[in-house]
């Protein structure tokens, strides 16, 4: 609007002697038709203003426009799963994060149209580590790229690692950003440029809360090496006893450092192994074998403050020993096989030698925990062979059993009595995210099962309702042969009201899992 | 008949209902779903059993379900299930053939409507009376407006007080009560934002006095009506909220029959009332159509246009000096899809020129369509270049998907022009067309 008529707008006609003016053709038009009133006058000739304002609109001069994008190298997927992704995108995160780490193993990338949905969904299954910087980068393709850079942003960043504006956004989050959002930044960095992410640490570190520092550091065990040792032994030194035992789980999972080391000597000095003695006359008569013995000495109640230090002295579950306790710490830092290297025997051997001790409870508990840290596969089965009548104790040996194994260790559990609940947290916690035939005929049993358990009306509902929920979570893992069993279980489901409201949608679930089995094939 | 299932989205009333249509389209809850040449129909177990059946010509579809969505879930299900390939070819059952026969018969009788002479008036005089008391109605409420106006001017929006001295929404109302929907519908698009700064800020204050001053002016015209031509007058009376009605403007209005391609609808949710405008273009005359429709609440709109498809029909034109909107006078044969090039300006300055030379006529003209040919997105794509480096800006959302299928390749535009920025509705890449974001 023509600046004169805005003031006098603003402040009023009364002050203004010259509100009738003529300044243009507007006025001059407006004039013609003698106004009663400057007011009158005012309105009139801006209402004329804006017509002619919205008729003589010049269009400004553009500037730069986006460079065209390189060619894609890698063809485009097909129509089925282009149509599946643009589905997903929008929809169910884990799913399209199972479709999308699917189409990045066949080498493919979605058409231009889904770019803008896809990244979006791209950059929010990244923030939740569902997917991989390559297999991102493989699905947005040459054309997702270009455009995560035009958009800046949460795309950009999305396919992180990438360029020079990202570095420069992610600086701006870490020196600006609230705690999630330089979290984020740093589990991602951290993926890709390690050392770097270790050094950013540091002057955080100084000026952090315990908890946030806690969690800082807990970040290491991303991409966890040996050039972390110095850095996490500095943490040692932390005035928060949180922070410090951060960083001791994260030095206990590096065998070769100091730590790993000083931890192993204090265990080693509290267990003793006897070898068993060569049988005697007498006991060859009577075929009775002498016994290996393997005695332990319980730390101190009171720990040296040097113990402290490394992160020891946790707070004591209740119902445990303080002694019991310290000595499961203690254990649970060692990798169980330097156990049989240094005792020169073999896990069932020392577990036998263990006997009945009254430390037992907890010598085992250690070597569990620390088989978490450092797998081991004789120490699995002899873990699970002296658990055959303790479920609690299977389980336990199960979940740390070493990656390779645990499909089979897994499906043999479930077929076992273990509870098709307890396979699935355990396979969520090891990050196992795709079952074989085995383990996923074994669960759909195991599953199938549990729901046919006769019980009341009200009960059956319950548990009918838990196996449908525990199915549809686990979709995205089972192997396709099971999904189609485990389709043709839920539709031969008699049920009724909500629970079939319930079991339709888990009905969905299974079937968009097999639908992308099915289109997107590696 | 092949259906993609893009088209059937295209449909979708909003992406929560095409979400449900999806796991619905894939549930143990369909008893049947059977399909001939021209529609597809089925059975769908939800609260009660549903029957649904779709017109696969036009993708209209219905549902005995309560839902105030159209089409509802089920139907888009439906659909979604033949674009998959499922349904048996089999005799279409009663249910199908009654709704079909409604729909031929509703149709029938609008046809005979269009070409049926409007009724004369039952009692002119009494006519000719209660338009002339709404005239005096209308006339006394903008002599109660530009009273307001003027006094708000001659003291100034800055000495407007917070207690609502520039409460343009009061002044709608007013405006409403004195019959003049129109006029108070222009006063009600003036952000309150804007009506808030205009007490302290120059711009802000020059923004709010243009939009009072077009209702100002516009207000002038309607008290000299005698003056103006007829078609401009008619325009004013219908931007003053007395439009000709329906009937009259089947009886009177200009005719044009040719094969219209829709450029795309867009939504406005005003004071309950959702009012959509489907733009037209017809291929063979070159002409401009704007169809508008108006739905209260969630109620379905009663006609669908499907972007990128063209029909052929015979529109009747409300009269104007540039006449733009419409009625489906006589509709023949189903909608198809047409992937050919509009024609369309060269650059940004034929648009203008060509916006101005409408001013010239009508000049409260809101928007106008247009079609420019060879554009350069942004980045971000909220503007464009025409090929001799003018920008206009865009509105509406962001044109993300048209960038990423252009791939900075020259790009056509189609959409309305409202002399400031334009709100896309098709883009044209690659040779395909391509519905803009936030458009059906």
């Amino acid at each position: 609007m023509r600046a004169d008529l805005a003031r006098r707008a603003l402040l009023g006609t009364s002050s203004d002697a010259d509100a009738r003016g003529v300044r243009d053709a507007g006025d001059a038009l407006v004039a013609a038709s003698a106004p009663a009133s400057a007011e009158r006058h005012v309105l009139l000739a801006a209402g004329v203003r804006r017509v002619r304002e919205r008729a003589g609109f010049v269009a400004s001069e553009a500037g730069s426009v986006p460079e065209a994008c390189a060619a894609e190298e890698l063809p485009e997927c097909a129509a089925g799963a282009a149509r599946l992704i643009d589905e997903l995108a929008t929809g169910d995160g884990a799913l399209f994060a199972f479709a999308l780490r699917r189409l990045a193993t066949t080498r493919r990338h979605v058409p231009a149209r889904l770019l803008p949905a896809v990244l979006d969904a791209v950059a929010r299954a990244r923030s939740r580590g569902h997917l991989s910087d390559a297999a991102a980068a493989t699905v947005v393709g040459a054309r997702g790229a270009w455009l995560a850079r035009l958009a800046r942003g949460d795309w950009e960043r999305a396919l992180a690692g990438a360029s020079d504006a990202a570095r420069d956004d992610d600086e701006r989050v870490l020196a600006e950003g609230d705690r999630d959002a330089r979290m984020e930044v740093l589990s991602r960095r951290r993926r890709v440029t390690p050392d770097v992410v270790r050094t950013w640490l540091e002057p955080l570190l100084r000026t952090e809360r315990a908890d946030e520092r806690e969690r800082l550091v807990s970040l290491l065990a991303i991409g966890l090496a040996p050039a972390d040792e110095g850095f996490l032994e500095g943490v040692l030194d932390d005035r928060a006893v949180g922070v410090r035992r951060a960083a001791a789980q994260l030095l206990a999972r590096l065998p070769e450092s100091a730590y790993a080391r000083r931890i192993e000597e204090r265990a080693a000095a509290l267990l003793t192994y006897t070898p068993p003695a060569a049988p005697s006359v007498w006991q060859r008569l009577r075929g009775s074998v002498p016994r290996a013995q393997l005695d332990v000495v319980p730390p101190p109640a009171e720990l040296p403050p040097e113990w402290l230090r490394d992160g020891l002295g946790a707070p004591v579950p209740h119902g445990t020993g303080v002694r019991a306790a310290r000595l499961r710490e203690l254990l649970a830092r060692v990798p169980p096989r330097r156990w049989c290297e240094r005792f020169g025997a073999e896990p069932a051997a020392l577990l036998a030698a263990l006997g009945d001790s009254e430390w037992r409870a907890a010598v085992v508990d250690g070597l569990l925990d620390a088989l978490a840290l450092a797998p081991d596969t004789e120490w699995t089965d002899a873990l699970v062979s002296v658990a055959r009548d303790d479920l609690a104790l299977r389980r336990r040996a199960v979940a740390v059993a070493p990656a390779a194994e645990l499909p089979r260790r897994l499906a043999a559990a479930l077929a076992d009595g273990l509870a098709w609940s307890d396979a699935v947290t355990i396979a969520r916690e090891r990050g196992l995210d795709a079952w074989d035939d085995a383990l996923s005929a074994a669960f759909i049993a195991s599953l199938r099962r549990a729901a046919e358990v006769p019980a009341p009306d009200d009960a059956r509902a319950r548990t009918v309702s838990v196996a449908v929920g525990g199915v549809a979570d686990a979709a995205v893992a089972l192997a396709p042969r099971a999904l189609v069993e485990a389709e043709t279980w839920l539709t031969s489901l008699a049920c009724g009201g909500a629970l079939e409201r319930h079991r339709d949608d888990a009905l969905a679930r299974i079937r968009l899992c097999i639908r992308i089995h099915q289109e997107i094939r590696p | 008949m092949d259906l993609a299932p893009e088209r059937v989205a295209a449909i979708a009333p909003d992406a929560a209902a095409l979400a449900t249509a999806r796991r619905l389209a894939t549930s143990n809850s369909w008893r049947s779903t059977s399909r001939s040449d021209r529609a597809a129909w089925g059975e769908c177990a939800g609260s009660a059993l549903y029957q649904v059946r779709a017109d696969l010509a036009s993708l209209t579809t219905k549902c005995t379900c309560p839902s105030r969505k159209f089409p509802c879930k089920h139907g888009l299900a439906l659909l979604l299930r033949v674009a998959d390939g499922a349904g048996v070819s089999s005799d279409e059952p009663d249910w199908v053939l009654e709704w079909f026969a409604k729909r031929d018969e509703t149709a029938a009788r609008k046809a005979t409507r269009a070409e049926r002479k409007p009724a004369a008036p039952r009692d002119t005089a009494a006519a000719a009376k209660r338009a002339g008391a709404r005239h005096e109605r209308i006339v006394a409420g903008l002599d109660a407006f530009d009273f307001w106006a003027e006094d708000v001017l001659r003291r100034g929006f800055a000495a407007a007080g917070p207690a609502g001295g520039l409460d343009l929404g009061a002044q709608a109302a007013r405006l409403v009560d004195a019959q003049a929907p129109g006029l108070a519908g222009r006063l009600r698009r003036t952000s309150a934002a804007v009506a808030l700064r205009a007490r302290d800020d120059e711009t802000a204050a020059g923004e709010l006095l243009g939009d009072i001053a077009h209702v100002a002016l516009l207000a002038h015209a309607y008290r000299r009506l005698d003056a103006l031509d007829a078609a401009l007058a008619a325009d004013v009376r219908a931007a003053v909220g007395l439009p000709l009605e329906r009937d009259e403007v089947l009886a009177t209005g200009e005719r044009v029959a040719d094969t219209w391609f829709v450029l795309g609808s867009l939504e406005d949710d005003e004071d309950r009332v959702r009012s959509q405008r489907t733009w037209l273009r017809g291929l063979r005359t070159g002409r401009d159509a704007l169809v508008l429709q108006f739905a209260p609440g969630r109620t379905p709109f009663a006609e669908t246009y499907e972007a990128t498809t063209c029909f052929d029909a015979e529109l009747a034109y409300w009269p104007g000096a540039v006449p733009q909107r419409t009625l489906v006078a006589r509709r023949e044969g189903a909608a198809r899809r047409h992937d050919e090039r509009l024609d369309g300006a060269a650059d940004a300055a034929a648009v203008l020129a060509e916006f101005a030379g409408a001013l010239a006529r009508q000049p409260w003209l809101d928007r106008l369509p247009v079609r420019l040919h060879d554009v350069a997105l942004g980045a971000p794509p909220t503007w464009f270049a025409d090929t001799t480096g003018a920008r206009l800006d865009l509105w509406g959302s962001a044109a993300w998907t048209a960038l990423a299928c252009s791939g900075g390749a020259r790009v056509d535009v189609a959409g309305e022009w409202d002399g400031r920025r334009l709100r896309p509705l098709l883009w044209r890449v690659d040779g395909r067309w391509l519905v803009a974001e936030g458009t059906r």
